[in-house]
């Protein structure tokens, strides 16, 4: 459990020192803009364009990074040979992966809080609530200097010997404002948004789990461009799950075709193994007020769990059978 | 004696190509050697040897021999295709074996975004240290590789040379009763070498059993116990340095100078003719005991002694030696088989 643990944390550090919150950053405030640009042009319907707008934005840029990121994940400790010192360590394959997979979980969430609080920043300000935007932009700028202040300290020449415990220091600094920021934002986002949007932003959470865990599976057998087109296709698929299910080729009153029968039965089997996306999906309720029950929030969220955890068993088994010339 | 390192038949053969690799089938179709599209390779076929306690054990052979194949299903990262191999009394994988085994891949590549007690740190966490044990451990053995003044700067920014020592700190964080490590001495400068090679010797005299791969002899020569050289996957010679090369001198050149004509004939006739070089005379004779009575001939001949001096076989010979007889063999084996 503690390597496990060791393990997630460290691609969590590697994700946040690649810069990962200054391209976050920009996401957000280019989401800010273009759900800002095209509530305004709308007619008396900005709220409803922000909902709608807002989640598919937060959904897809989302899932594209988790995409990208999962791919990349375990592919990138192979070909940097990364890897090399690690697996001889006294740690299980399967708990490396799951390791790798916790940490990009940990990144994604912050995400989804980022993308969050800037979609409550711009909700706040069409439906009037006075000074959200400028909590928003407050929370986000006191952070930054403060971090900024704790890095310039850090990165201060102390005396040999000295200096190692001066920057873990700083380091811990760092670490304290981040969580202050974190906790203020899931605060602000939760007091501005309505609930059934803390609870379409809870379903996108899982989405995107749910494709991480296929793109893991992908990623433990294939290279990162085959695995991040096959993981994009389940994805497609998966949002379309239930017409693919439901799909009915006859004609009123005419047998089928055998042809077509037999496309029929292989569309009604893809449908059967591809992850049934749509339940992450409840921006249609959000959008037109309707209240999403929570029974359906946990069962979607129960079957997201289920489904990524058997994803996540195949990658490890895949994974553990792996040799890395 | 009961082994550190017990290897019996390892072997590895790589099912490669497109289809090569595709489970299942993979491996009927590349029986079939088609290049590029399914392809079998014997990397290594059939390796034994064994490491004992508190040895320091040498693993050459030339590239492509099969070594670090070799390293690699000990230390798990390739599945052996057959044969067994147990790491301090236990079989390959085990965790229990791998909590008392560090090892330092070939060309190592670290986590760059880390500074160096944060590398060593993370690596503490996966042998389950507590954080006063990384700590302590970390400190101490960024100062026993020499990297105190690079405390403060990313791995990114560290030279080849930084990041071998950093590598080594990382092999030996766990406190390993064995270490292994592929190609050490690799891309260092003469100083580095140095250091490596105080350290492999400070590690045996603690009691740890070090096993290497190297390409440079002069530091295996002067380093190991028990040495291994293996060529076309599989070991050729093995055993005490000085068991393989022998305690005897293979020749002995005497250098004479102040020679006369009728005294070179008479010495020729003795030990052969000899390069000759502007006012100097190199004799070789193949054997000691001949060193005495040709000596003293050349002195009752007025003759001047410059040197003598022996030449045993020298590791690079024996390294040469099985790189080549592999090499006929394998030629052999072809012939026979077409």
């Amino acid at each position: 459990m503690w390597q496990l643990i060791a393990i997630a944390l460290n691609t969590f550090r590697e994700a946040i020192r690649n810069r990962l919150f200054a391209a976050l950053l920009l996401m957000t405030v280019g989401m800010l803009v273009v759900v800002a640009a095209f509530s305004s042009a709308s007619l008396h319907e900005e709220v409803r364009l922000v909902k709608d707008m807002g989640l598919f934005l937060t959904s897809t840029l989302s899932v594209l990074i988790a995409i990208f990121v999962g791919v990349n994940l375990v592919y990138k400790e192979i070909d940097r040979r990364t890897l090399y010192t690690v697996a001889p360590k006294p740690i299980y394959r399967w708990q490396f992966l799951l390791g790798k997979y916790v940490g990009l979980g940990l990144t994604l969430a912050i995400q989804v809080l980022f993308l969050g609080a800037a979609l409550a920043a711009v909700y706040g300000t069409v439906t009037g609530a006075e000074g959200t935007a400028l909590t928003f932009v407050g929370i986000l700028t006191g952070w930054l200097v403060a971090d900024f202040l704790a890095q310039a300290i850090g990165a201060r020449p102390f005396e040999p010997g000295a200096s190692g415990d001066s920057t873990l220091l700083m380091d811990r600094v760092r670490r304290l404002l981040a969580l202050a920021a974190g906790v203020g934002l899931i605060l602000y986002t939760g007091l501005v948004l309505p609930l059934e949007m803390l609870q379409a932003l809870f379903l996108v959470y899982v989405e995107v789990m749910v494709v991480t865990a296929v793109a893991l599976v992908f990623s433990s057998f294939s290279s990162p461009f085959l695995s991040g087109f096959l993981t994009f296709g389940v994805f497609v698929l998966g949002r379309f799950s239930d017409r693919l299910a439901g799909l009915d080729l006859s004609e009123k009153g005419q047998p089928l075709d055998p042809v077509l029968e037999r496309v029929q039965t292989l569309v009604h089997g893809i449908a059967q193994v591809m992850p049934d996306l749509t339940l992450f999906n409840v921006t249609p309720y959000v959008v037109y007020g309707h209240p999403v029950t929570w029974a359906f929030v946990l069962q979607s969220a129960l079957y997201g769990a289920t489904y990524a955890s058997l994803a996540l068993l195949l990658a490890a088994l895949m994974f553990s059978r792996r040799d890395f010339m | 004696m009961n082994p550190v390192l017990d290897i019996h038949d390892l072997a590895k053969t790589f099912d490669l190509g497109f289809l090569g690799s595709l489970p299942l089938i993979g491996r009927s179709l590349s029986r079939l050697q088609l290049k590029g599209i399914a392809q079998r390779i014997e990397a290594v076929r059939g390796v034994t040897f064994s490491v004992e306690r508190g040895e320091i054990f040498g693993f050459l052979g030339p590239n492509g021999a099969g070594k670090t194949t070799t390293i690699k299903m000990l230390m798990g990262l390739i599945r052996p295709s057959r044969g067994t191999a147990t790491l301090l009394g236990r079989p390959i994988g085990d965790l229990e074996a791998r909590a008392r085994l560090g090892f330092l891949p070939e060309h190592p590549y670290f986590y760059d975004y880390l500074k160096p007690v944060e590398f060593l740190e993370f690596y503490g966490r996966l042998f389950r240290l507590t954080a006063r044990e990384r700590r302590q451990r970390a400190e101490a053995l960024i100062d026993r590789v020499g990297l105190r003044h690079a405390v403060n700067r990313p791995l990114r920014k560290f030279s080849k040379g930084m990041v071998q020592r950093i590598g080594i700190a990382q092999a030996l964080i766990g406190d390993p009763e064995l270490v292994v490590m592929d190609e050490p001495m690799s891309g260092l400068d003469p100083m580095g070498r140095k250091d490596v090679r105080d350290l492999i010797f400070e590690l045996k005299e603690q009691g740890r059993t070090v096993f290497f791969s190297s390409h440079i002899l002069q530091d295996v020569e002067a380093l190991c116990d028990r040495v291994a050289i293996m060529a076309r996957g599989q070991v050729r010679s093995q055993g005490p340095l000085h068991a393989l090369l022998g305690d005897r001198a293979e020749r002995i050149d005497v250098t004479l100078a102040a020679l006369t004509a009728p005294a070179e004939a008479a010495l020729t006739a003795q030990a052969g003719a000899p390069r000759a070089l502007p006012d100097r005379w190199i004799f070789s004779l193949p054997g000691e005991s001949d060193v005495g009575p040709f000596v003293r001939a050349a002195l009752d001949a007025q003759a001047q002694l410059i040197s003598v001096v022996p030449h045993r076989r020298s590791l690079e010979t024996l390294f040469v030696e099985a790189a080549q007889a592999a090499e006929a063999a394998d030629n052999a084996a072809q012939r026979g088989g077409a």
